[in-house]
Parts: C-alpha cells; sequence; structure tokens
C-alpha cells in the first residue's frame, strides 16, 4: 500500500491530474444520468430516483472494483507479454493475488466518496432508512459482485498466457463492465444470446440496489451467488491450468 | 508524396499484424454503440418527442456518433508523448520529415481504417435494429457539416499533440490524457447532444474545442441549427485551431530545446 502512494505521489503534477481526472469522471458520471433521465419518470420498471440510485451505486461499486482490480488488469497484459510474470512466480506468494491485487489506484477514492454521498443523498430523497440487515446484505451482495466482475476478467485475461498480442482485451472488458451501468431489464433488449454474456454483469449493480430499496427478486440473488462460485472457481483453476502452459518471453 | 503513402500503408500493417486484436477492437466499437442505442431507446420509450428531439433525430444522431467518432478521433499522435521519453523521437527528428506531418499522415491512414469499419457496422446496425434513422439530404448541409467535420478533425488532432508533447516535461502524460478523455466524453457530445444540458453549461460548452469534435457537425447534419449559428461555430472552431496551432508550435519549439533523449 505504501509503495503503491509512494509511486502515485513521485509526480506531483501527475498526481494532481489524476485527482482531477478521479473527481471529473465521478461527478460528470453521475451528472449524466441526472441529465438524461430529467424528463422521465420510470424505465423499464424503475423509477428515475431508483436509477439514480442504480448508478450512484455503480460509482461505489466499480469505483472499488478499479481501484483495487482493473489497475492490475491492465498491468497484467503486459507482464506475460514482457515475460515478468517469471519474477512473480518464483516469489513466496501465490501467483494469482500477486498478480490481481499488487497495484492500488488511489485516486479511485474520491470517486467513491462522491459515489457515496451520492447514494446516500438519493436515499433520503426516496426517504428509505435502511435497516442493518439490508446494508449487511447490499455489502454481502457488492462483494460477490466483485468476485464474478474479478472473476471474469481474470477468466478472459488468462487467454493472454496463449495470445500474449491481446492487450486491447482490457479495453473490451470495460466496455462490458459498462453494461453494468444499466439496469437488467434494459439489457434484456438484447437478443437471448447477447443477454445471455452479459447477464452476469446485469446482476453486479442490480442486486445491490434492489436490497437497498426493499424489492430483492428471489432469483436474481441465487443467480448472482451461483455465479460468484461458479466463475471464482473457475477463474482459479483456469489460472493454474494456464501457468502450465506459460512460456516466458526470454527462454 | 511517395513517404506519406509508404507511412499509411505501414501504419495499417501494423494494425493488421495481430488480428484477433484487430477483432476485439472492433466488437467493442460495435457494443459501445449498442449499448447507448439501447439506453436512449429505453428513455424515449413512450415519448414522441425528448429535449426538443424526436425519436428519430436522436437516434440518428447516437447512430452517427459511432461514425464521426473514429472520423475525429481515432488518432496515434498518443504516441508521441511515450517517443519523447523513451528518446526514439530522435530517431524522427533525423528523417525526411516532420514529426507533425508524421503523426498526421498515421492518423489519416487510422482515421481511413476506421471509417471503411465504421460504415460496415453501422450499415449491420442498420439492417439488424432498423432504428428510425433520419437521412439528410440537402446538399449544402451536407457540405457545411462535412466542412465542420474537418475543423472538429483538426482540433481533435491538435488537442491531442498538445497534450503527447507535455512529455518533454513530465514522463507520464496519462493522467492528462485521461482528464481531456473524460472532458471529452462530456462535452463533446458523444453520450447526448450538448442542448440537452441546462442553458447556461450549454452555452459554456459552445465556447469550449470539446462540441467542435462531435456535437457541432452532427448538429449541422440533422438541421438544427440555423445558418448564422453555423458561421459562429465555424468561426469559434476556427479560432480555437489558430490558436492550439501555435500553442503546439510553442510548446513543440520550446520542447525540442529541453529534450535530451533520456530513454536511449
Amino acid at each position: 500500500m505504501r509503495l503503491n502512494l509512494a509511486a502515485l505521489m513521485a509526480y506531483r503534477t501527475n498526481f494532481i491530474n489524476s485527482v482531477l481526472a478521479s473527481i471529473g469522471w465521478g461527478l460528470f458520471s453521475l451528472y449524466s444520468v441526472i441529465i438524461l433521465t430529467t424528463r422521465i419518470t420510470s424505465a423499464y420498471g424503475w423509477t428515475r430516483e431508483e436509477l439514480l440510485l442504480f448508478n450512484g451505486l455503480y460509482g461505489v461499486i466499480i469505483g472499488a472494483f478499479h481501484m483495487f482490480i482493473s489497475v492490475n488488469m491492465g498491468r497484467f497484459s503486459r507482464i506475460i507479454h514482457f515475460g515478468d510474470l517469471d519474477g512473480i512466480l518464483t516469489k513466496p506468494i501465490d501467483s494469482q493475488f500477486s498478480v490481481s491485487l499488487w497495484l492500488v489506484d488511489f485516486t479511485m477514492i474520491l470517486r467513491i466518496l462522491i459515489a457515496a454521498g451520492y447514494s446516500v443523498w438519493i436515499l433520503t430523497i426516496l426517504g428509505i432508512a435502511l435497516s442493518f440487515s439490508q446494508i449487511v446484505m447490499a455489502v454481502v451482495f457488492a462483494l460477490s459482485a466483485w468476485v464474478v466482475l474479478y472473476s471474469l476478467w481474470f477468466l478472459v485475461l488468462t487467454n493472454i498466457i496463449w495470445h500474449t498480442n491481446l492487450s486491447n482485451l482490457v479495453r473490451l472488458l470495460y466496455v462490458f463492465e459498462s453494461m453494468g451501468r444499466f439496469p437488467k431489464e434494459m439489457s434484456k433488449q438484447l437478443t437471448g444470446f447477447l443477454f445471455l454474456v452479459v447477464l452476469p454483469i446485469t446482476l453486479v449493480i442490480n442486486t445491490p440496489t434492489r436490497v437497498l430499496l426493499n424489492k430483492v427478486v428471489v432469483s436474481d440473488v441465487v443467480l448472482l451467488l451461483v455465479f460468484t462460485l461458479v466463475f471464482g472457481s473457475a477463474a482459479r483453476i483456469y489460472w493454474l491450468y494456464a501457468l502450465r502452459h506459460y512460456s516466458s518471453a526470454s527462454s | 508524396m511517395k513517404k506519406y503513402l509508404l507511412i499509411i500503408q505501414a501504419t495499417w500493417a501494423e494494425y493488421m499484424a495481430y488480428r484477433l486484436s484487430f477483432i476485439l477492437w472492433r466488437v467493442r466499437m460495435v457494443i459501445q454503440l449498442l449499448a447507448i442505442y439501447f439506453l436512449w431507446r429505453a428513455i424515449f420509450s413512450g415519448d414522441q418527442t425528448l429535449f426538443g428531439y424526436t425519436q428519430a433525430g436522436l437516434l440518428t444522431y447516437i447512430v452517427l456518433t459511432s461514425f464521426v467518432r473514429p472520423i475525429v478521433m481515432s488518432t496515434r499522435s498518443l504516441d508521441l508523448g511515450g517517443m519523447i521519453n523513451d528518446g526514439s523521437l530522435s530517431n524522427f527528428l533525423i528523417r525526411p520529415f516532420s514529426v507533425f506531418r508524421f503523426f498526421m499522415t498515421r492518423d489519416v491512414a487510422d482515421k481511413l481504417l476506421n471509417l471503411v469499419f465504421a460504415i460496415g457496422e453501422i450499415a449491420l446496425i442498420v439492417f439488424l435494429l432498423q432504428p428510425p434513422i433520419f437521412l439528410q439530404l440537402d446538399g449544402a448541409t451536407l457540405l457545411l457539416s462535412t466542412v465542420a467535420l474537418g475543423v472538429g478533425v483538426v482540433l481533435f488532432f491538435l488537442a491531442s499533440m498538445i497534450i503527447s508533447a507535455l512529455g518533454f516535461w513530465t514522463p507520464d502524460v496519462w493522467a492528462l490524457r485521461f482528464l481531456s478523455f473524460i472532458l471529452t466524453e462530456f462535452f463533446a457530445g458523444l453520450l447526448f447532444p450538448l442542448d440537452i444540458l441546462p442553458q447556461r453549461l450549454f452555452e459554456i460548452s459552445q465556447f469550449l474545442p470539446f462540441a467542435y469534435f462531435i456535437y457541432f457537425p452532427l448538429k449541422i447534419y440533422t438541421g438544427g441549427l440555423t445558418l448564422a449559428a453555423i458561421m459562429q461555430g465555424l468561426a469559434i472552431g476556427t479560432v480555437w485551431i489558430v490558436g492550439l496551432g501555435a500553442l503546439y508550435l510553442h510548446l513543440w519549439r520550446r520542447g525540442l530545446a529541453v529534450y535530451t533523449a533520456e530513454g536511449k
């Protein structure tokens, strides 16, 4: 953590730019949805305020994901392409853990705080008083959502061990992840196959939001937990399988 | 002229070297368009007009952003910052063409490639989704929107070169580029036409260069601007081109004076 913070602050101008970018990203993404929903009262079964809360939670959950995970996924393709995975494999630390959690993007904290404050404000507008169990459940499902997202990203990116030039896979995954910005009901417009592909991602924000709104759909909860288990296990198994096929760039 | 054609060929060859990577890039473009398209379909459901736009008008705008965006915003000028920092700029300084023209040529190659695929992708989406697209048939409007598109292309290229040129003074221009990316996403009209913003914010956006990347050419195309507004917009865009061009020249000359090719 200290090393990451030191690296971030080594170049002060860059640090200030990163902070401004994080704040800007947080503010503009929330404001965009406010603008887009100005003239509607509901869409696909979600009221305007619920959609705003949905986006606020998207900022919190995805912000945390970007802070800890996606910053490492961008590095992932580089370390495999340049053979740096060799050094990681020789360290007395689990390789998947090391590859996944080495870097921390502290500038995301601001985005998370902005989104969290905004979500609390929307909950106040909705007049929702959260119970302790609701908060706990929302946190549990948010953690499940992280595991699903992380596992999906890791499963896809592990293929770079065989195809080291697929560095833009990360950018493709960002686009898929952005589909989670919209409620599951909107994604149902996609054809059956495409909807199945994005279904895990649509549950990532859907389920924790519905918990806070007291509108939990049991099937979504079960699906999310099943996805957590299945994708989490698959990511681990696939990573260990892929390591057997890893050939360093230097050997 | 021949050397620039060779640069274009080499740029295309670079893209085609890793075909799977190239295909993934195009898939990403289509998915991005689909996501915004379905978002607007959801917002419009049940309404004939919103924010002063009909569904056809706004969906036309959204679909055409996927045509205009690659033409204006695809660029290879991002590479300049890295070249400055790793010292490989030295190789280009001794070559028989200017670095500015080199990147301009690379951009032409990039935009041509994007244009070909964007046309195919939009045709596919129109065929599959059959959105209510508005076709502009007035020649004068088409000509003016093309001129505005040219202004947007030059503006974006200059802005990107300026950010890359900051590599002479900072080892990492990524944060600044990301900040400009966020401002562009919001103020260029990629997600929505800028005139749906609150009036004050919209007026401010008209004096920023971002509005001339995407929003301005598309607004002309959809017939939403008077001739006076178009002329005003073109004038503002031209002023920005002159200003950014002068700034780039200044940064480039100052940068070369401090350039030490540290990476080599």
